[in-house]
């Protein structure tokens, strides 16, 4: 009995850890600032570190991560910029490759 | 208690006292979610973040049934570098006394080629450990045992596909020298319904386990019915929610060649997460 009751406080304490996470759920992006192209998203356990190292980033207030689509939609603070390189670096340490990045709001090249 | 309380927590601090935590605990068997079940693969985490799993293993044996908990955490280091930590905790049957943990493992695992396509991943990483006398003796031999070996995989959208080698020294023990062993691991999974992110993701794993053993000796001479080799069939899947995983499977023995006692089925049921 006590090591049932331990192994429950243990799952139990693991469970509220995690459970400020989970408060909110993922909404599509309406007029996304950013779409990156990631490779290597096969499943929507790998994908949380996509979202955790994205969320990291000072200018980033959102993101929508489509895995079948391979793609990560995200939306900027008001009046803050992201360059490839920063975005770039984020990808590479939640463990993915970044395909394409797009500034769809941009009238200048997306190149 | 609410949820901004937790908010207010750095993610840093969390995973600090996560990290404590799993030092005070403490195998060499390092399984992660999207890992063969009852083997290894080459997946690491992103680069500081921290995994932890509880699991409970059950093997029913004619006289009694066995029940041992394990605990692992990794760490990663960079995307494609991992450290792990994990021990065991039988809970009844050879001595134990349900509160004395096994010996500490500590292992790692680079992953040196990863090739990132649309929708899948083809990896492979090299994996190292060694297995520590820290354990209670009646449950854990009082030895320093090493490992090494390489593992291969193909995760895509609908399948996955694992392949690893390991080759464990084991030290001697009592006069007993102990012969080295062998393990690889085989798996193929399917993912029937392909989801997003935020939803449940149910993958099934089908897996063969193989161990082989060098021969023990004393004095030189050979311990009967301590070489050979043993396969296992195991089955099993991974049910995950964004950074939740629970992973129930079954593993029954196929082959068996060494002639002590026969190996029987063994049911784990894994739960973890990741911050």
């Amino acid at each position: 009995m006590k090591r049932l009751t331990i192994t429950g406080l243990v799952l139990g304490l693991l469970f509220m850890l995690s459970a400020a996470d989970q408060a909110h759920a993922q909404k599509k992006i309406k007029n996304p600032d950013i779409v990156v192209g990631v490779d290597g998203l096969a499943c929507p356990f790998c994908a949380y570190g996509l979202e955790k190292k994205l969320k990291k980033l000072d200018s980033v207030e959102d993101i929508y991560v489509n895995i079948d689509e391979g793609i990560t939609d995200i939306k900027l603070k008001e009046n803050t910029t992201l360059d490839k390189s920063e975005l770039t670096k984020a990808v590479e340490k939640a463990g993915f490759t970044v395909r394409d990045i797009t500034y769809p709001n941009r009238k200048e090249s997306n190149e | 208690m609410n949820f901004s309380m937790f908010n207010r927590i750095s993610s840093l601090s969390i995973k600090s006292l996560l990290l404590l935590a799993l030092f005070s605990l403490g195998s060499i068997s390092t399984t992660q979610a999207h890992e063969p079940i009852f083997g290894i693969g080459p997946r690491t985490i992103w680069q500081y973040g921290v995994g932890f799993e509880v699991g409970l293993n059950i093997q029913h044996y004619t006289r009694q049934a066995l029940y041992e908990m394990d605990y692992h955490g990794i760490y990663g280091i960079t995307a494609d570098w991992a450290v792990s930590l994990s021990t065991h905790q039988p809970l009844n049957g050879h001595g134990a006394n349900g509160l004395s943990f096994g010996n500490l493992g500590i292992s790692s695992k680079y992953r040196f080629f990863r090739n990132d396509v649309a929708g899948g991943v083809y990896h492979a990483a090299v994996l190292g450990g060694v297995e520590l006398p820290t354990g209670d003796n009646n449950i854990s031999p009082n030895t320093t045992d090493v490992f090494a070996g390489l593992s291969g995989a193909y995760e895509g959208r609908r399948w996955l596909m694992f392949a690893t080698g390991r080759y464990r020294l084991n030290t001697n023990v009592n006069g007993i020298e102990r012969g080295n062993a062998f393990l690889y691991d085989l798996a193929l999974g399917v993912r029937p319904v392909l989801t997003d992110y935020y939803e449940p993701d149910v993958v099934l794993m089908a897996e063969l386990n193989g161990q082989v053993f060098g021969a023990n000796k004393r004095n030189g001479t050979v311990i009967q019915n301590s070489e050979g080799g043993r396969l296992f069939a195991g089955f099993g899947a991974w049910i995950t929610y964004r950074n939740w995983a629970v992973k129930p499977g079954l593993q029954v023995p196929v082959v068996d060649n060494i002639g002590r006692e026969s190996p029987v089925p063994r049911f784990t049921f894994a739960v973890e997460f990741h911050i």
